[in-house]
C-alpha cells in the first residue's frame, strides 16, 4: 500500500516536484508546528485583546464614565494593592487557605473514589455517572439549594445534625464557619473532577508492573504505593493543577452564599475584584487586581509543574 | 424634638408637601427646579411619531416589570414601534448594563434604574439622558401626562443636584413593619408606635426556639437599607452640610447599639448572614413575630401557597424613634440611555410606562407607584389586592418617606462599609469601635470619589 | 459457608458499603433538590423538613416551561457545548500530542494562561470586540469563548496520556512507513481513548454550565440553559419549585451523555503491542 513517504521518494527521483508534494514535504518536516498551530492560533486570537486591554487598563484610573477618559497613573494601582490595601492582603491569604483545604480534600476523596470504582462491578455505569452529577449541576442553583440547606433554623443540614445529638452549626451564617461551609460545598461539587481524571488515568495504566509485582508477592497496599501512585502522579498533578486554578478563582458559590461575608470572612480575591469592577466601577484598580490574581495563579501553576517534573 | 436638617435639594422626600398633594391639590413643586407642568395647547403630540423604530431594554427582575411587559403589545400598537427587552436578576442585569455602557455600544435604549444605587454614579458617568427638555417639549410629552402628579419624594429621587431629571419614577419602595396580627391580638397589643414599644414587644414575644421576637437583614450591603430607618429615627444623618462623613456621632453609635442589639437578642441564630430571603422565609414559616423590609414582600405573605401565616399579618408604618419619625424609601425609575440612538423614541416608551393609566394597572396588581392619583382610583379602591392596612401603611410611610441612602457617587461602597460594621457588631464587636472604623473608611472613600 | 466464601462475602458487602457511603452526599443533595422541585413553596422552606411525606405538585416544572423558552435554551446549550467540545478535541488532540512528543513546554503554558485569566477580565474587551465584529448573539461567539475554557483542560490532560505512550510504539509506527500524522491518528489516539472520553465530558460540562459569558455575549436567540435557573430568582422572592425544577432538568442531557460514553473509560486498551 503506497503511503506518503513512497510518494515523496518517487517524486524526488522522478522529475518535477508538484505543488501537492511540496506541500506534503513541508507538512512532514514541520509537523511539530502544524500540529499545535490551530489550537494556539485560536487561543491567541481570543485572548490577545483582553490581555492588552486589561494590562492597559491596570495602568489607568477610570470609573467607567462616558464623560471622563481614563487617566494614566502608571503603577500606582499596583503599589496600592501591594502596600496600601489590607483588604486585598487578607483576601490573598484567605484565597490561598481556601484553595489548600478544598483541593486537598478533593484530591484525597477523588483518588479514593477512583480506586474504588476502577473495577468491574454490578451497577458500575450507573454509579460512575451518578458520582459525576455534582459537577454537572449549575453552580448557582446548587449554591442556592445549599443556602437554604444551611439555614440555621429552617435548614435540613441542622435537622440532620440534630438527629445525631450535636448542637446546630452556623454553617455560612457566622464569620467563623462561613469559609469552611463554603469549602464543603466546593468539595462536594468538584471532587468528581479529580475522580474522573484519576479514573481515566487508572484505566490507562499498563498491566505488566502489576503482574510482575504479584508474581513477586507484593500486597495490594504495596502495589498501590509503589506502582499505582507513581504512575498516576503526572495525571493526578494535572487534575490538581486545574482544580487549584479554579479554586483560586472561585466566585459563583461564594457570591451566592455569602457575597464574601459575614464581615468579609469569605472574601477571596475574585470576589473583591468583582466588587471593584461592577459595584465600585473602579475599572483601573480592578484590572490591576486581575493582573495580580493572574500572577498568583500562574505562580501556583509553575510550582505544581515543577513538582510534576520531578521523578 | 429635633428637626431633621435638610441636606440641599433633592436629598430626601418631602413630608408636609406630600400631605397637601394627597389632598389632590396641585402644588407648584418648587423642589423640582425650573420645570413647570402645564397642559399642552393643541394636539402637537402624536404617539405614532416614531413609527417603525426598534428599542432595546434591559430590565432587572422586579414586580413592576412583570406587570409592565404584559402591556408591551399595547404600546407597540399605539406607537408602531417594536420593543425588545431582556430581564435578568439585578446583579447580572446591572453587570450586563455596565458592560454595554462601558463599551459605549449604544445598544441599550432604556433600562429600569434603581435610583438608590445608580443615581449619582450613572449621572457622573454620563449614562442618563437628561429628560428636562423632553418633558417640556409639547410634541414629545402627552398633554395628560401630568408630571405634577408624581409624589414629591419620587421627583426628588430622580432629580440630580444640577436639577436635571434623569428618569421617570415608577416604584417607590418604603420600608414598613410586618407583625403577627394574631399574636398581637392575643395579647391585646396594637402595632408599636415607638421604637421602645417595638423593642418591648419583641422581647415579650421572644421564646426560642419556637418563636423569635424580631428579624431584619444582617447580610452586608443588604443590611444598609433597613439600617437607614434606625439612623433616621435616632436623628442621625449621612453627611455634614459640607458633605463630609457624619458617622462619628453618638447617634450612629446608639443606632448600632439598637440594631445589632435587637438582632443579637431577638433574632434567629445566623441572622448575621440573613438576606431578605432568609428573613422572609423565617417570617412566613411562622418563626418570627416582627419583621421589617420593603413594602412589596406583603405579596408573598398573603399567598397561601407560599406562606404559613397568610391572613395573619399586620402592616404598619415603622414606629417613631427617639429623635424623629421617618420611613426610608427607595425609588425605581425608567431611564433613557445617553448613548441611545433613538432617544426621543425611547422617551415615549418610558413616558407610556409611567402614565396614570399604567400606574393604576400596577397598583391593581399590588405594586406601589410614585404617583398620587392612582391611589384614589375607583377601581383600585373597589378590588384591592392587599389588605386595607397594607395600603394605609404604604401611604403613611410615603408621608413620612425619606430617601434611604446617601446621595453620593459610590453608594455601593458605603453599603459595604456600613454592612461589614453591622455584621461585626452583631457578632459581638463594640458599636463604638465599629462606628469609628466605618467613619474612617467612609471619609476615605468620600475623599476619593466625591471630587 | 466455607471460610473462603465468607471472606468473599465480607469483602463484597464491605465494598458496596463503601460505595454507598461515598455516594450518599451526592445522592442526598440531588434527592433534596428533586423534592424541592416537587414541593409547593410553603413546604420548600418548611421545618422540620419533609423527606418522604409531602404534597407533590408539578407546578414547578410547569412554571419552568411557561416562563422560559426551555426548548430553545436547551437547543442553544447543546449547539454551543457540542460545538466547543468537538472543536476543542479536533484542535486540542494534535496540540497535546505535539507538546507531549516534542516537549513544547512554552506552548503548554501559553494555552494554560487562557484558563488562568479571571473570567471577568474577558467581559468588556470581548464585548467590544464582538460588537464591532457584529457577532453578538451568535453561536460562533459563544463557541469561541467557551473554547477558551475547554481547550486548556483538553490539552493538558491529554498531554499526560500521550506522554504515557511508550516511545517504542511510535518509532515502530514510523518504521512501518507512517508519517507523524499517521502515527498520531492510527497509533496514538486509539490508545488514549479513556482520556479523550474524560476530557470530552469535562469540556462539555464546563460549557454547559457557563453562565458568565452567556449573560454578556448571548442575546435572545442564543441564550443558554443556566439563565432558566436565574430567571427564577426574583426581586423579592426565590421560587424554589421552578428553580429546583430548572436545575434538575438542566442536568438531564449531561447525565444521558455521560451514561452513554463513560463505558469507554476502561482498562485494557494498552500496551500488549510493545512486546510483539
Amino acid at each position: 500500500m503506497p503511503n506518503q513517504s513512497d510518494l515523496v521518494q518517487r517524486s524526488v527521483s522522478g522529475g518535477e516536484v508538484l505543488p501537492m508534494e511540496r506541500f506534503m514535504r513541508f507538512a512532514h518536516r514541520n509537523a511539530r508546528f502544524i500540529f499545535p498551530a490551530p489550537a494556539v492560533i485560536a487561543v491567541a486570537l481570543i485572548i490577545v485583546y483582553p490581555v492588552i486591554y486589561t494590562g492597559w487598563m491596570s495602568l489607568q484610573e477610570w470609573f467607567a464614565s462616558s464623560l471622563t477618559l481614563p487617566k494614566f497613573i502608571a503603577f500606582a494601582n499596583y503599589k496600592q494593592i501591594l502596600t496600601g490595601d489590607p483588604r486585598f492582603r487578607d483576601a490573598f491569604f484567605r484565597t490561598l487557605y481556601f484553595t489548600l483545604i478544598a483541593v486537598s480534600a478533593e484530591t484525597a476523596l477523588g483518588v479514593a473514589m477512583a480506586l474504588l470504582f476502577n473495577r468491574e462491578f454490578w451497577g458500575r455505569g450507573l454509579v460512575r455517572t451518578l458520582s459525576i452529577l455534582p459537577m454537572m449541576a449549575t453552580p448557582t442553583a446548587i449554591s442556592l439549594v445549599f443556602v437554604m440547606m444551611y439555614h440555621p433554623t429552617l435548614g435540613v443540614m441542622n435537622y440532620l445534625v440534630s438527629l445525631t445529638g450535636l448542637s446546630p452549626f452556623k454553617w455560612t451564617y457566622s464569620s467563623k464557619t462561613a469559609l469552611y461551609a463554603i469549602a464543603l460545598v466546593d468539595v462536594w461539587e468538584w471532587t468528581p473532577l479529580i475522580m474522573l481524571i484519576a479514573l481515566a488515568g487508572l484505566a490507562a495504566l499498563p498491566k505488566e508492573p502489576y503482574e510482575s509485582a504479584l508474581i513477586d508477592g507484593a500486597s495490594n497496599l504495596q502495589c498501590f504505593w509503589y506502582i499505582t501512585l507513581p504512575l498516576l502522579r503526572p495525571t493526578l498533578i494535572v487534575a490538581i493543577l486545574f482544580r487549584s486554578i479554579d479554586a483560586l478563582k472561585t466566585f459563583d458559590i461564594i457570591f451566592v452564599m455569602t457575597q464574601g461575608g459575614p464581615s468579609n470572612s469569605s472574601e477571596t480575591i475574585n470576589i473583591l475584584l468583582f466588587n471593584q469592577a461592577f459595584s465600585y466601577f473602579n475599572m483601573g484598580y480592578a484590572s490591576s487586581m486581575a493582573v495580580a490574581l493572574f500572577a498568583i495563579v500562574m505562580g501556583a501553576c509553575l510550582i505544581l509543574m515543577k513538582v510534576r517534573r520531578v521523578g | 424634638m429635633k428637626q431633621p436638617k435638610r441636606n440641599g435639594m433633592g436629598s430626601r422626600g418631602v413630608t408636609r408637601r406630600e400631605v397637601l398633594r394627597l389632598g389632590a391639590t396641585v402644588a407648584a413643586g418648587a423642589a423640582v427646579g425650573p420645570f413647570i407642568a402645564t397642559p399642552g395647547h393643541g394636539q402637537t403630540f402624536n404617539w405614532k411619531q416614531f413609527r417603525g423604530k426598534e428599542l432595546y431594554c434591559i430590565f432587572y427582575k422586579h414586580p413592576w416589570i412583570d406587570e409592565m411587559v404584559k402591556f408591551f403589545p399595547e404600546f407597540e400598537d399605539l406607537t408602531g414601534m417594536k420593543v425588545k427587552h431582556e430581564v435578568l436578576p439585578e446583579v447580572q442585569g446591572r453587570q450586563k448594563l455596565t458592560v454595554e455602557m462601558t463599551a459605549g455600544s449604544g445598544g441599550v435604549d432604556v433600562w429600569h434604574a434603581s435610583m438608590h444605587v445608580e443615581k449619582r454614579r450613572f449621572w457622573k458617568s454620563g449614562w442618563f439622558q437628561p429628560l428636562n427638555a423632553f418633558l417640556e417639549n409639547k410634541s414629545l410629552t402627552a398633554p395628560d401626562y401630568d408630571w405634577a402628579d408624581m409624589t414629591g419624594g419620587a421627583i426628588a429621587a430622580v432629580t440630580q443636584p444640577d436639577k436635571t431629571i434623569s428618569a421617570l419614577p415608577t416604584f417607590v419602595d418604603p420600608f414598613v413593619l410586618f407583625y403577627r396580627k394574631d399574636l398581637f391580638e392575643q395579647r391585646g397589643w396594637k402595632a408599636p408606635k415607638t421604637m421602645a414599644e417595638l423593642e418591648d414587644q419583641a422581647q415579650k414575644l421572644h421564646n426560642p426556639p419556637s418563636m423569635y421576637g424580631f428579624v431584619a437583614r444582617g447580610l452586608k450591603n443588604a443590611n444598609a437599607t433597613p439600617w437607614a430607618y434606625v439612623i433616621y429615627a435616632m436623628g442621625a444623618d449621612y453627611l455634614t452640610p459640607d458633605r463630609k462623613s457624619a458617622i462619628n456621632t453618638p447617634a450612629w453609635v446608639k443606632s448600632m447599639e439598637w440594631y445589632s442589639g435587637m438582632l443579637r437578642r431577638f433574632a434567629p441564630p445566623g441572622v448575621v448572614n440573613f438576606n431578605w430571603y432568609e428573613c422572609s422565609s423565617a417570617f412566613m414559616q411562622g418563626q418570627v413575630g416582627i419583621y421589617y423590609d420593603g413594602v412589596n414582600f406583603a405579596n408573598q405573605f398573603e399567598d397561601k401557597e407560599k406562606s404559613k401565616i397568610a391572613g395573619k399579618v399586620g402592616y404598619a408604618a415603622l414606629p417613631a424613634g427617639p429623635a424623629a419619625h421617618f420611613a426610608p424609601t427607595f425609588t425605581n425609575a425608567m431611564a433613557v440611555s445617553a448613548q441611545s440612538r433613538n432617544k426621543e423614541a425611547a422617551y415615549l416608551l418610558i413616558q407610556w410606562a409611567t402614565t396614570k393609566q399604567m400606574c393604576a394597572r400596577e397598583l391593581l396588581a399590588g405594586v406601589g407607584v410614585g404617583r398620587v392619583s392612582p391611589w384614589s382610583n375607583a377601581e383600585v379602591k373597589a378590588k384591592p389586592k392587599m389588605p386595607a392596612d397594607w395600603y394605609n401603611a404604604y401611604l403613611e410611610s410615603l408621608k413620612i418617606g425619606r430617601a434611604g441612602l446617601p446621595e453620593i457617587v459610590d453608594v455601593t461602597q458605603y453599603r459595604d462599609i456600613i454592612g461589614v460594621a453591622i455584621q461585626k457588631a452583631i457578632e459581638g464587636a463594640k458599636p463604638v469601635d465599629v462606628i469609628a472604623q466605618a467613619h474612617k473608611e467612609f471619609q476615605e472613600m468620600l475623599d476619593k470619589t466625591e471630587k | 459457608m466455607s471460610h473462603k466464601a465468607f471472606r468473599q462475602l465480607v469483602k463484597t458487602v464491605g465494598f458496596y458499603g463503601l460505595v454507598i457511603i461515598f455516594m450518599l452526599p451526592t445522592v442526598f443533595v440531588f434527592y433534596w433538590m428533586i423534592t424541592l422541585s416537587l414541593k409547593p413553596q410553603v413546604e420548600a422552606a418548611g421545618y422540620p423538613p419533609s423527606f418522604f411525606r409531602f404534597s407533590v405538585t408539578f407546578k414547578g416544572y410547569v412554571d419552568v416551561f411557561a416562563k422560559n423558552p426551555f426548548l430553545l435554551y436547551t437547543w442553544n446549550s447543546l449547539v454551543v457545548a457540542t460545538g466547543c467540545t468537538v472543536l476543542g478535541l479536533i484542535v486540542g488532540l494534535p496540540c497535546a500530542y505535539s507538546i507531549a512528543h516534542w516537549r513544547q513546554q512554552k506552548l503548554a503554558l501559553t494555552i494554560l494562561a487562557a484558563r488562568i485569566i479571571p473570567g471577568i477580565s474577558y467581559l468588556i474587551p470581548w464585548y467590544i470586540l464582538f460588537r464591532n465584529l457584529k457577532m453578538v448573539d451568535t453561536y460562533q461567539a459563544l463557541i469561541l469563548t467557551h473554547l477558551v475554557v475547554g481547550l486548556p483542560i483538553i490539552i493538558w490532560v491529554m498531554i499526560g496520556f500521550f506522554e504515557d505512550i511508550p516511545v517504542e510504539l511510535r518509532e515502530a509506527a514510523l518504521i512501518d512507513g507512517c508519517t507523524d500524522y499517521g502515527a498520531f491518528w492510527r497509533v496514538a489516539v486509539p490508545l488514549v481513548k479513556p482520556g479523550v472520553v474524560a476530557t470530552g465530558i469535562l469540556s462539555f460540562i464546563f460549557s454547559w454550565n457557563n453562565f458568565l459569558f452567556s449573560v454578556i455575549l448571548a442575546g435572545r436567540n442564543t441564550r443558554t440553559l443556566p439563565i432558566a435557573v436565574f430567571n427564577m430568582i426574583g426581586y423579592e422572592e426565590i421560587n424554589w419549585g421552578p428553580l429546583a425544577a430548572a436545575a434538575t432538568l438542566i442536568t438531564l442531557p449531561v447525565i444521558i451523555l455521560t451514561l452513554i460514553i463513560q463505558r469507554h473509560i476502561v482498562a485494557g486498551l494498552t500496551f500488549g503491542a510493545v512486546k510483539g
